[in-house]
């Protein structure tokens, strides 16, 4: 058989062979490459917080009386699972919370008033200083490791609030007083994200009134957990803003 | 049918190959247009449909978010200045409880002065705290400069959620703002639940590209940017789907939010009855393909096939058999040509007896004289005419050669004649082929004697029982046997033997002579044929001598074969039927 004959019957061939592969049947792309989340510490893409690690003590000022074991261990159980499944919706699963809690309560060598802890300056990173170095001495942790990222988380039995870079604390007096107590988990969360570096959602600022009266106010910038925080920790959360710096 | 297939010829390629892209081309070409235009037909209905759902779903959530613009775009037009002085709440209040009574989405709602205070709450659950100055949010700076705004989707424990706000006006001036946080739960859950088909799904993200979902679809987390996905879509509509799997999608933007819709539906259902209809295409299309290159074969050689018939009869007609004819039955011309081929094979057959009938008539008579002439040049050299000179007996002895060979010649072709005419008779009874070499072996004697050869015959000991013809068995025999003195060497030998076989009893002649070249082994039995190295030598021959032994043995129903080797000699075999062993008187 002549060449070309056979030549014609392999293009046939082929030609049906292409009408099956590729006329009319879908040219289908490959997925969408999304971006993956690789969550940080607030602005800082340096420090993943893929992996967060808490270390939970309750801390007790020279004086001051603490509460049974049981009770300080069960509540800080308790609001551990909470902000773990609060992060965990948050941060789309891409961040883990794991945490152990010290067993023993940590007496401090001062008295609270010796710690100078308050409020209005719970996000100052200095009057965090006195009581995080001591458990960290105590304890002999170190919160300078690359991964996991670490915080060190206060329970205090004493008054007052307060989170910066790797150290949260909160008083266990939040849980107890009627006018916080349905909110103390969400200053609990507020207070463990200021541990990521996030900062408040509101500002101080001077309201002037008609009559020339000068008063500050707190100026909210977000409605999330950072700038409302009484709210219940079920309907708060991290504005999208926050979550983007966070690397969300 | 296999000869139609597989034999040579051109002609038969020629016209197959015409067939074929005649036949096929058109073919393939009515089967790509019909999956072409099948395949864009489908596409097209499936794009409506999908259409259709995103105008429908996008309707759907319009009317969402228009639902609740609608209820938080107050205006108040029967109070005067004084009653909506900021600070006074009690309507605020009333109005707060109200609005977000009524709508189940509405988690809360608030009011807030020109200044940016909170001046009323209304939270589905209770809320307490101060109320706050929220001047730096977005959604008051947005309402308060007249434009309802609706935020990007936020996630708390109990799902999705969104902040819209509207601007509270008294006439054209706006004198509070009011922001909702919507839980969007049941959007979410209406879109998730809507299904297209059986299988396909409707995903919405917000206007960050921010997937909105109450739960975890395929590998995507609620809150995971899908923006890469809608991206995507402007380029194409079918893809690994990142929520299922493969899928033919297609988006379409709710322009009152910014959001956007996705529409997927996975192709294995899809394509399922489009598949179904594009396989049975092809599958017309492929048995059209080989039905093609079949009948192509099929025409091709039957166009062929009585060509080839007439080329056969040509060649038998090459060979002398005049008998055959050539037999087409087409219908057609190619029939006509077979008719005429025949009856011109007919023509040729009676040419053919003509001839052979003037040869043989010839023969015949140059037989007689020839015979009378070699009877009285024997008589003179005998010297029954006389004492005669030493030149004229060299005279005559050379003139008796001559007429030897005449006479030879004659009867050669006499004996064709016969055998052309069917005039042989051939008596075919059992005999011991060992007393007819016997015979034979006294007759050759003198000739061997000339050329100094020795002969050797194995002889078996017991008969060896053939059908032959006893005077055409000599015949054969001493036809092999001159030819082997005739063309041997000096002090030669000659070799005799025989083999019983299936087929019967085998006689080898063989010589150690000059051999035969193998480029004229093929002609060897043909009439007249004689070797160049015979012709060359000398040697007297007629050339017809194994044409007449060949079909001697034939008509004795045995087969005659050779080996030969130039330079060292031939074997001549041939076979016989076995006799049985009694032997006819």
């Amino acid at each position: 058989m002549r060449i070309y004959v056979i030549a014609i019957i392999g293009f046939i061939g082929a030609a049906l062979v292409f009408l099956i592969m590729f006329v009319g049947s879908s040219d289908v792309s490959p997925p969408p490459a999304l971006t993956v989340p690789q969550p940080h510490a607030y602005d800082n893409p340096v420090e993943l917080t893929a992996d967060i690690q808490v270390t939970a003590v309750y801390f007790v000022p020279q004086g001051a009386t603490p509460v049974p074991t049981e009770v300080w261990h069960t509540l800080l159980e308790r609001e551990l699972a909470r902000l773990q499944k609060f992060h965990d919706v948050q941060f789309r699963g891409s961040s883990r919370v794991t945490y152990t809690i010290h067993p023993q309560a940590v007496v401090g060598r001062e008295t609270h008033a010796a710690y100078d802890i308050n409020l209005l300056q719970h996000n100052d990173p200095q009057v965090l200083r006195p009581v995080a170095e001591e458990i960290l001495d105590g304890l002999k942790i170190s919160l300078d490791t690359a991964s996991p990222y670490k915080i060190l988380l206060v329970l205090y039995e004493g008054v007052g609030a307060g989170g910066s870079k790797h150290v949260a604390l909160l008083s266990r007096i939040f849980f107890e007083r009627s006018d916080t107590r349905d909110v103390a988990s969400t200053f609990f969360a507020h207070e463990f994200y200021h541990a990521l570096g996030v900062p408040d959602g509101y500002r101080t600022a001077k309201k002037v009134f008609p009559d020339g009266l000068e008063v500050d106010v707190e100026l909210i910038q977000s409605r999330d957990i950072m700038g409302r925080v009484r709210v219940p920790l079920e309907e708060a959360y991290l504005s999208p803003e926050t979550l983007t710096a966070l690397g969300i | 049918m296999k000869h139609l297939f597989f034999f040579t010829s051109p002609l038969r390629d020629k016209i197959l190959s015409l067939f074929l892209v005649l036949a096929a081309i058109p073919a393939l070409l009515l089967g790509w247009i019909t999956l072409v235009l099948l395949d864009q037909a489908h596409r097209q209905d499936v794009l409506v449909i999908e259409h259709e759902t995103l105008r429908a779903k996008e309707e759907e959530v319009t009317t969402f978010f228009s639902d609740l613009m609608g209820v938080l775009d107050v205006r108040l037009e029967a109070l005067d200045a004084a009653e909506i002085t900021p600070g006074i709440d009690q309507w605020q209040s009333r109005l707060a409880e109200a609005l977000r009574a009524e709508h189940d989405e509405f988690v809360e709602v608030l009011f807030v002065s020109p200044e940016g205070k909170e001046t009323a709450r209304a939270s589905r659950t209770p809320r307490g705290g101060p109320l706050l100055y929220v001047s730096d949010l977005p959604a008051f700076k947005t309402a308060l400069s007249g434009m309802p705004y609706i935020g990007s989707v936020y996630y708390t424990a109990t799902g999705p959620n969104v902040v819209m706000a509207s601007p509270v006006r008294a006439g054209e001036e706006v004198v509070q703002v009011v922001i909702a946080e919507i839980d969007l739960s049941l959007l979410v859950r209406s879109l998730t639940a809507h299904r297209l088909g059986e299988t396909g799904y409707i995903v919405l993200a917000d206007n960050r590209g921010v997937y909105v979902g109450t739960e975890s679809f395929g590998s995507v987390k609620p809150g995971e940017h899908i923006v890469a996905l809608i991206a995507q879509l402007d380029e194409t509509d079918r893809y690994e789907s990142i929520f299922s799997t493969t899928a033919v999608a297609g988006a379409k933007r709710v322009l009152l939010a910014g959001w956007t819709l996705i529409v997927e539906w996975p192709l294995a259902e899809v394509d399922t009855i489009i598949d179904d209809i594009r396989e049975q295409i092809i599958v017309v299309v492929a048995a059209s393909m080989l039905g093609v290159v079949f009948v192509a074969f099929l025409f091709a050689a039957r166009i062929v096939y009585p060509i080839r018939s007439l080329e056969a009869g040509a060649r038998r007609i090459e060979q002398g058999d005049f008998e055959s004819g050539v037999f087409i039955s087409t219908g057609d011309e190619l029939e006509e040509l077979g008719k005429a081929f025949s009856a011109m094979t007919k023509g040729l057959k009676r040419l053919q007896e003509l001839k052979n009938e003037f040869v043989f008539i010839a023969a015949h008579e140059l037989r007689a004289p020839t015979t009378v002439i070699k009877g009285y040049i024997s008589m003179i050299l005998e010297g029954d005419a006389g004492k005669f000179s030493g030149t004229l007996r060299e005279y005559l002895t050379e003139a008796n050669k001559a007429n030897e060979q005449l006479l030879q010649l004659v009867n050669d072709l006499l004996e064709i004649a016969r055998s052309e005419a069917g005039k042989i008779q051939i008596q075919v009874v059992p005999l011991d082929i060992r007393e007819s070499i016997d015979t034979i072996r006294e007759g050759i004697k003198p000739l061997m004697q000339e050329k100094r050869l020795t002969l050797s015959y194995e002889r078996p000991t017991h008969a060896l029982i053939v059908q032959a013809d006893a005077v055409r068995l000599k015949e054969v025999i001493m036809n092999f046997v001159t030819n082997a003195i005739k063309y041997n060497r000096e002090r030669g030998t000659i070799t005799i033997s025989h083999e019983t076989k299936d087929v019967g009893v085998v006689t080898h002649i063989a010589d150690v002579g000059f051999g035969i070249p193998k480029s004229e082994q093929g002609k060897i039995f043909e009439k007249f044929y004689r070797t160049a190295a015979a012709r060359e030598s000398g040697l007297q021959g007629t050339g017809l001598g194994l044409f007449i032994t060949k079909e001697l043995i034939e008509r004795m129903e045995g087969t005659v074969w050779f080996h030969s080797e130039e330079g060292k000699g031939s074997t001549f075999s041939f076979s016989l039927p076995k006799g049985n062993d009694t032997l006819s008187s």
